[in-house]
């Protein structure tokens, strides 16, 4: 699945003295779990054709690794807060 | 619009990301607040009611609990505290005195902050202004500047006025940060009703929000002169900026009302028109 990533600021139309919540949301960067494949074979044994089959479990791939940057903005100093992809600044 | 441009770094790839927000517009950029204003300074000594009489007299580094009475010319007042819930926090006869620094803090009783009487006049700096149900009364000659004016007294029947001036003629309120959270009367009260116009008022580069209209323009009066200029409006307590509005009863004839704007909402960095 593609990758994308977004951020939104709110509100968007901030007094002064507000605060406002930078938030970054990323899609696409999701695990894929452990999944059971089959693998099939023939087997030549004389003249005679054998199919044979076993499962196995492709192993699971996880997130990868997300950082991310405090967004700039002019006339706007965004802080990082508990949360590492939201960040808040002061409204002058 | 301005752009908040961010970045995510996922598995060593950088993914950008951006979006659009709205900020306040204003000619002075950011504006006076706590931080900016008053006596920030420690260790501060303890009085009672002052009286500063001798001309010239400096007063520096007090907390003056009661009312600061100023009848010498050329006073200056620094880095104090001044709190009191009498009828006035500073009563100011004197010619030319200087506030600057100060945390001025009134009660529901107090009448203002800064009273001139007599013909005395101050220059103001830095002043935190709370408490009182107005903020400031000036008269002639006085200024303001680099100030916040917020958290007014709220009692039954009270009118708030962040400044009210008072047959003020020359008078300057430039580049501060008046707030008047109660859906009544003003920030800036220029109408005195006939009794003892203001003529010569500049009002210029503050931010205001507040009131019942923000601004009383000196209508009825007969007054001239008047300067509002590059002042903008917050929405902060009122979609208007005042409860009924940003300004009234003001006369186009003789007075000057030109670049101010929408501090904030949806019409910011737009003319707010008289």
């Amino acid at each position: 699945m593609t990758i994308t990533a977004t951020i939104t600021v709110s509100p968007a139309a901030p007094k002064s003295a507000d605060t406002v919540t930078a938030t970054y949301t990323v899609t696409g960067n999701d695990p894929v779990a452990p999944t059971s494949t089959q693998v099939s074979g023939v087997a030549h044994v004389g003249d005679q054709d054998i199919d044979v089959t076993t499962t196995i479990t492709l192993p699971g791939v996880p997130s990868l690794p997300e950082t991310f940057t405090a967004p700039t903005c002019d006339g706007l100093t965004f802080e990082a807060t508990d949360q590492p992809n939201v960040f808040t600044a002061l409204v002058p | 619009m301005t752009i908040v441009a961010g970045a995510v770094i996922i598995g060593g790839h950088t993914y950008a990301a951006e979006t659009t927000i709205i900020l306040p517009t204003g000619g002075g950029g950011t504006y006076p607040d706590a931080t900016a204003t008053g006596c920030h300074q420690t260790g501060l000594a303890s009085s009672k009611d002052v009286t500063a009489s001798k001309n010239g007299q400096v007063i520096d580094g007090l907390n003056i609990t009661g009312t600061l009475t100023i009848t010498g010319d050329n006073v200056t007042v620094r880095n104090c505290r001044v709190s009191t819930g009498g009828y006035w926090v500073i009563i100011n006869y004197g010619r030319g005195t200087v506030i600057e620094n100060c945390t001025l803090i009134g009660g529901v009783n107090t009448q203002a902050c800064i009273g001139d009487a007599d013909n005395g006049y101050f220059t103001g700096t830095a002043l935190d202004i709370s408490g009182s149900g107005d903020g400031l009364k000036m008269g002639s000659g006085s200024r303001l500047s680099d100030s916040y004016i917020h958290d007014l007294a709220t009692a039954e029947g009270i009118h708030n006025d962040g400044i009210e001036l008072t047959g003020a003629v020359n008078t300057v309120v430039r580049h501060n940060t008046i707030l008047n959270e109660n859906g009544q009367t003003s920030c800036i009260m220029l109408s005195e009703y006939g009794s003892n116009p203001n003529t010569n008022v500049l009002v210029e580069d503050n931010l205001l929000a507040g009131g019942g209209y923000t601004i009383y323009g000196g209508a009825p009066d007969k007054a001239q002169g008047h300067i509002l200029r590059g002042n903008v409006f917050s929405t902060r307590f009122f979609d208007r900026c005042g409860y009924y509005g940003p300004v009234a009863y003001w006369s186009e004839t003789g007075n000057t009302w030109e670049n101010n704007t929408w501090a904030d909402g949806p019409e910011a960095g737009q003319p707010v028109g008289p």
